[in-house]
């Protein structure tokens, strides 16, 4: 127990992106700072101005289970990493434990909106529409038997999930969640991103780059991923000898509506970062570093700046930083990409700079090359979405 | 301006309890609770044949049923200003119509409260077929302009994703705190329930409003009839000769909290949640388990939480679609639990007066069993005559039954197998 409320740790972590599968080409290219962006293929890219996005081009359905065949890109993703995440904890479900297991799935769009449409109409494809079917394909194929479920507030979405196992594992029903994110990459998604004028490079004559927090930024370059982790009630992984990658020591959420105009859209950042202080019962003194939920967005990375400000006015020794410059704006797999980027600072000491990054109109500590620092012990990673959402979670190095 | 402030921070050692201090609802028998449940009590149907008027771009497949159980009659200006009409779209003002009247007969102060809201739905906003071919240039080009209405829309996404409905909650009641949408297909609605449970036990809310809402629109008619789930004729919850059923909209309100802040208002308490579990049956992802042996789970779990045996349940409240795999089922899980106690415990269904409303009948059923415990009357399943000779249990038919009901079961189901079950009981000072 630490503050009076039960340890939560990770043992076991998976990763599909267009670096390809598996936690350890993600975090090797997080090691060389690499973007993920190349030029999008097979996706019909007029009128748009950009031209890059973080696409996955070599998905090998043959590595995972036949029970993908039917399944549209979108449940294969999630059931891909989810897979490697189940394999890397060690775990394995029966009686004893299937029912205090869950699963909890974000996701921004799910299956694309236009596609489910078109997928109603066939007696097979209908049954894979909902983000549900993702879920409970990997219930079935492990034999998870406790709560199945979709959270779909946006881009956000895989934060809230963790929020939400955090507080179910520490209630003490459940010892084992599989948390993840998922979402595919679509014509209507980078479309919709444009009309609202959050891609790069938004105006004519700009360049397409996604540089989060720096005074030119021109929007950001959408990417597709999946990422899941098992998050697990400490005494259970120690009992198990399970290996551990760190603990998710608190979190906070918060939501004020508002859109474009965001009057109120640092507020929730701040409210949503004091309460995972004080859900982890540590201080903003103890905080060494921010993965923010900054994308290149023109407008919402201001608000987040502004929160980041006003929260940690006179910290000293906070390095701020967003892994979105490299592995893109993922949407609702960003939240717990930014678990797996913290993670891997954890465990290496190296901190994942903005790629690109020159300047910016605040005064923050701004990561722009790597920078290595061995006894990091605890980040805090945001995440927002559009709509008015903002989820923070505590990762701390796990000391036992 | 901070969640969860010190001075409503309750020990933890105390186990907290969770009542419910508000209900609100629409649905096919009614635009309000009192409607809803008169509606019940006499014993009328909301389930009607669709027409050409109704969805005049829809063209129904060879063995489609022709039958829906809408809202009706739902005039927006009788309860919403001008303006309100012009800022959100007529779903949302349905959903905001019933929040509406569980905040308010909860007697919540919101100002200077922290509020969770937890919205739970299985289909979500998708629009209905009419809107996207009117809205496929829309969608097509990112454009929201296209839209037929966009001014409800800051964005073209906004127009079918659930944090539509967040924003204007938030917004029209002026809440601060925080919130999140979900999806368990047909159980969304039951596990906003469950989970706002467990987040006010661990201390992180104070007070959860759970909203669970479902739209028809006849393209779900077209999938669901793939699967020989429905029927033209009258549907009948676990009779035997039930052919399949009609589906349907709904939206269910609820706000919970625990008893020590109830306490402080004049409120009426309707009941507590005493035990409350969520499995999934890890079998197909759309056709339920056989064995039930998930469900039954469910059911046993909850009925250890909440510290009691199968006997000191006087009453299970189950979906009962009419479709004979689920009802199967939802019984056979019922007789894992409760063996020869099953032939005397009375079940019902509230289906065949409403329809099925996909996910939120896990919410109109909850909703339905606090007004059955307040007015300490079971409503009969309606059309039922002859139960399946395998489950011949205490079906509650024909007319009303008088009962005082200390301890209720009420359970959901969904495809992909998601179990939910939730205690009851009646709330005394």
């Amino acid at each position: 127990m630490k503050n009076n409320k039960k340890q939560v740790v990770i043992t076991g972590v998976g990763a599909l992106s267009g670096y390809g599968a598996g936690k350890d080409i993600f975090w090797g290219n997080l090691k060389n700072s690499m973007p993920v962006f190349k030029e999008i293929r097979d996706i019909r890219m007029t009128p748009l101005r950009s031209k890059m996005g973080g696409q996955i081009t070599d998905f090998k359905l043959e590595e995972y289970d036949p029970i993908l065949l039917r399944a549209n890109k979108f449940c294969q993703y999630s059931f891909a990493t989810a897979k490697k995440a189940i394999e890397d904890s060690k775990l394995s479900f029966n009686d004893d434990n299937s029912y205090q297991t869950g699963i909890l799935l974000g996701t921004n769009f799910g299956h694309p909106v236009i596609q489910q449409y078109a997928d109603m109409l066939n007696s097979v494809k209908s049954q894979y529409i909902y983000p549900n079917t993702a879920t409970s394909l990997i219930a079935i194929k492990y034999g998870i038997r406790g709560i199945i479920m979709n959270v779909l507030s946006g881009e956000s979405s895989s934060a809230s999930a963790v929020e939400l196992a955090l507080n179910l594992i520490r209630r003490g029903k459940y010892h084992t969640i599989l948390v993840g994110g998922a979402e595919v990459l679509s014509r209507m998604a980078l479309l919709y991103y444009a009309q609202t004028d959050e891609i790069s490079p938004g105006e004519q004559g700009y360049e397409e780059r996604c540089t989060p927090f720096d005074k030119n930024r021109t929007g950001t370059i959408l990417s597709e991923g999946s990422a899941f982790i098992v998050m697990e009630d400490r005494e259970h992984a120690q009992k198990r000898g399970a290996k551990v990658y760190c603990e998710i020591a608190g979190c906070g959420a918060s939501y004020i509506p508002g859109f474009s105009s965001n009057n109120g859209g640092s507020n929730r950042i701040e409210i949503s970062m004091q309460n995972a202080m004080r859900d982890s019962g540590l201080s903003k003194s103890n905080i060494e570093l921010i993965y923010g939920a900054a994308n290149g967005s023109k407008r919402f990375d201001k608000t987040e700046m502004e929160a980041i400000e006003k929260t940690f006015n006179g910290t000293n020794n906070l390095y701020v930083s967003s892994i979105k410059s490299i592995i893109g704006e993922t949407q609702g797999a960003s939240g717990v990409f930014n678990i797996l980027t913290a993670i891997f600072t954890l465990q290496t000491g190296m901190i994942v700079p903005i790629a690109h990054f020159e300047k910016s109109e605040h005064d923050l500590n701004f990561v722009k090359n790597p920078i290595y620092k061995k006894d990091i012990n605890l980040i805090l990673c945001n995440s927002i979405s559009y709509s008015g959402g903002s989820v923070s979670i505590m990762v701390s190095k796990f000391n036992g | 301006m901070s969640h969860n402030s010190d001075q409503n921070l309750i020990l933890d050692m105390e186990e907290k309890q969770i009542v419910i201090t508000g209900m609100g609802t629409i649905s096919s028998i009614g635009n309000n609770k009192d409607d809803f449940f008169q509606s019940l009590v006499s014993g009328r149907c909301g389930i009607q044949e669709l027409t050409k008027e109704d969805y005049p771009r829809h063209i129904p497949q060879k063995s489609e049923p022709s039958y829906a159980g809408r809202i009706k009659e739902f005039d927006p200006s009788t309860y919403f200003s001008e303006d309100e009409i012009e800022q959100f779209d007529y779903p949302t003002l349905i959903i905001l119509k019933a929040v509406g009247e569980a905040i308010k007969e909860s007697k919540l102060s919101i100002s200077g409260q922290d509020i969770s809201v937890i919205i739970g739905s299985a289909v979500g906003l998708r629009p209905t077929y009419d809107r996207l071919n009117a809205s496929l240039r829309a969608y097509s080009s990112g454009e929201r302009k296209f839209l037929p209405q966009p001014q409800y829309y800051p964005t073209v996404v906004m127009e079918f994703m659930m944090n539509t409905v967040l924003n204007a909650i938030f917004k029209k009641f002026n809440l601060q705190g925080d919130g999140l949408c979900l999806s368990t297909i047909c159980a969304s609605c039951a596990t906003t329930i469950g989970l706002g449970t467990e987040l006010i036990r661990n201390g992180r809310s104070n007070i959860v409003i759970c909203v669970g809402f479902d739209n028809f629109h006849p393209r779900q008619n077209t999938v669901f009839s793939h699967f020989k789930m429905l029927s033209d004729e009258k549907s009948a919850p676990f009779d035997k000769s039930s052919r399949g059923f009609q589906l349907a909209e709904g939206v269910g309100v609820l706000v919970l909290e625990d008893l020590s802040t109830a306490r402080k208002r004049d409120t009426y308490i309707y009941g507590k949640i005493c035990g409350s579990t969520i499995t999934n049956d890890a079998y197909h992802i759309v056709i339920p388990s056989p064995s039930a042996k998930e469900f039954a789970k469910a059911i046993e779990l909850s009925i250890e939480e909440a510290n009691i045996k199968p006997e000191d349940i006087d009453y299970i409240s189950l979906i009962g679609r009419g479709s004979k795999m689920s009802d199967m089922k939802e019984l056979e899980g019922i007789k894992m639990i409760f063996g020869d106690l099953a032939g005397e415990i009375p079940i019902n269904s509230i289906t065949s007066y409403t329809g099925y409303s996909l996910g939120a009948s896990s919410i109109l059923n909850f909703i339905t069993t606090l007004l059955e415990m307040k007015e300490k009357v079971i409503l009969p399943i309606r059309n039922f005559k002859n139960p399946h000779s395998k489950y011949k249990m205490n079906f509650v038919k024909e007319k009303p039954l008088k009962k005082e009901i200390n301890l209720a079961l009420v359970c959901s189901q969904s495809f992909a197998g998601v179990n939910t079950a939730i205690i009851l009981k009646r709330y005394e000072e």
